[in-house]
């Protein structure tokens, strides 16, 4: 395909990566502090969008490969991106379905794996990368994080004097402190995965491009080893703040209620912890995964105040989206290159069709159990497929011209359920029989009302 | 054929668990001494003078902490 068309397709494709990449991990950021009331669910996706955008544009450190050296980078042509960021949005959507946090990045690599296996085989893979710079992190992340947050929330919870109500104040500040600087930390690193992608998409086609027609040079080529040009960042910037704000509640209310109940200190102790795992890590040349930090540090913070009310099953759910990351996009990424490069241009459009399809299917399932910035609080799990019994638990719909309830009715189920909508309708008419006429005697009976009775069904037809 | 010599940044990881769990727990002690300071002593709910401006010497440790979290996070500050 030349270079003129893929480079578009692959550009907003990865735009759309970039977009699922925002609204996966809004939660990471967001979602202690939602949960615990230190932001409004709207505030909190508003700032986290500015702060992912800012992020966006502080850094120009692009990463030179998207890879990472998991795969042989010179491998690495604009197809593979394709493929494997049809893979990772894919994953991407599905986990958020079923709202369980997992890692974009993970999904990314695993996608590319997996295109890269079908085009050149075992050796285009580096297993022993794998390990060092995916599996282990994943491990270590919610461990870290975790141990830290457990540590913190059992020091906030230390004596009395962390209870007032001014301490909670100053706590619930802490929280809106750290929340920020997660989203911040958040929109430098994710936000310049995406600029990478496709400044590497541009150096490979412009590559492409010189050997074919040499001296052309549209406003998109790009030497090896340049900066990205400012619309990149611009548009990369913009996608995943788009992202961000579009929320991800389903994930949010896993990361918030799904695991733990938790209150601002520890919210702060939680955030505090994924703050200070990040930035080391980033340092120190040890990256960990923003979703695993969190998600373990939400655990330790859980387990430090309410061991009991903890919810395995959810953070088993987790382990296993984790687990299942890298070989399910793996899967999809091999796919989609499968059928880019055996059937070519109609390989890449029935691969763009797949996606579509897939997004479609996906948000109409998600809405049969909307969860949104009004009802993220509300439950702690996130339905997919069952109906939504308990509507007041999921269903967004209130009903406007409903009557205050009386204060004290103000909490009860009912009075947020649907059904409310139903005292406020006028009840249907019943269709009226005729009464039949009065029948004071037996003669009148028998005569008048029989035959007024047979006229009024209409003629016999023998 | 795969060749798997697993070279791990053992002494890196070591570092990132330590300073994680330092910097955590000494943000959520000093978070814990500033309320301790900012809650009043005995039967007065009120914090002295004294307190107070210790609750404010915590709180403004922790803000130096942050600044200096931004400073990591910013690569203009840092790198040439």
């Amino acid at each position: 395909m030349p270079p003129e068309v893929i480079v578009p397709i692959v550009i907003v494709v990865a735009l759309i990566f970039d977009f699922t990449n925002g609204f996966h991990d809004s939660a990471n950021a967001m979602a202690t502090s939602v949960a615990t009331g230190a932001f409004k669910p709207k505030v909190a996706v508003l700032l986290a969008a500015i702060m992912n955008l800012i992020g966006a544009f502080l850094s120009t450190e692009v990463a030179k490969t998207i890879s990472s050296g998991i795969v042989n980078d010179s491998l690495v042509s604009p197809e593979t991106v394709f493929a494997a960021l049809v893979g990772a949005i894919i994953w991407n959507l599905l986990t958020w379905l079923f709202g369980l946090p997992s890692s974009s990045s993970h999904a990314i690599f695993g996608a590319l794996i997996g295109a890269v296996l079908v085009q050149a085989g075992l050796s285009g893979v580096h297993f022993d990368v794998i390990i060092s710079k995916i599996l282990l992190p994943a491990l270590v992340a919610p461990i870290v994080a975790g141990l830290a947050s457990y540590l913190g929330t059992k020091i906030a919870y230390h004596g009395d004097h962390n209870a007032p109500k001014g301490a909670k104040k100053r706590y619930r500040m802490a929280q809106r402190v750290s929340s920020l600087l997660v989203a911040l930390a958040h929109g430098t690193s994710d936000g310049q995965k995406t600029m990478g992608i496709i400044t590497l998409v541009l150096v490979a086609a412009t590559l492409t491009l010189d050997e074919n027609n040499p001296g052309a040079h549209p406003f998109w080529a790009q030497a090896p080893g340049t900066a990205p040009h400012w619309w990149v960042i611009l548009v990369a910037g913009v996608a995943i703040a788009l992202g961000t704000y579009s929320g991800g509640w389903r994930i949010m209310r896993t990361m918030g209620k799904g695991m733990a109940d938790i209150e601002s200190p520890q919210g702060f102790a939680a955030e505090t912890a994924s703050m200070a795992s990040i930035l080391a890590s980033s340092h120190l040349g040890f990256a960990l995964s923003t979703t695993h930090v969190v998600s373990g540090a939400v655990m330790g913070t859980g387990l430090a105040r309410t061991p009991g009310e903890v919810r395995w099953g959810t953070a088993g759910r987790m382990l296993v989206a984790w687990l299942l990351t890298l070989p399910a996009s793996a899967l999809v990424g091999a796919l989609a290159t499968w059928l880019a490069y055996h059937w070519g241009a109609t390989g890449f459009i029935i691969d763009l069709v797949i996606l579509v399809v897939f997004a479609i299917a996906v948000k109409i399932i998600a809405s049969r159990n909307h969860v949104s910035s009004e009802n993220v609080n509300e439950s702690s799990e996130v339905k997919v497929l069952a109906k939504a019994a308990l509507a007041h638990e999921t269903s967004p719909i209130r009903n406007p011209f409903a009557p205050p309830l009386p204060q004290k009715l103000a909490g009860h189920p009912m009075a947020t359920t649907p059904l409310r909508l139903t005292k406020l309708k006028k009840p249907k008419k019943k269709h009226r029989r005729e009464p039949l006429p009065p029948a004071p005697d037996s003669a009148s009976w028998s005569d008048g009302a029989v035959r007024q009775r047979q006229a009024s069904k209409g003629p016999k037809h023998d | 054929m795969i060749s798997l010599s697993v070279d791990i940044n053992w002494w890196a990881l070591l570092q990132v668990t330590v300073v994680t769990i330092v910097v955590s727990v000494l943000i959520a002690a000093l978070m814990s001494l500033a309320n301790w300071f900012f809650s009043g002593t005995g039967a007065s709910e009120e914090p002295t003078a004294t307190r107070k401006v210790a609750g404010y010497i915590m709180l403004g440790i922790i803000g130096l902490l942050v600044l200096f979290g931004l400073y990591l996070m910013i690569p203009y500050f840092h790198h040439g």
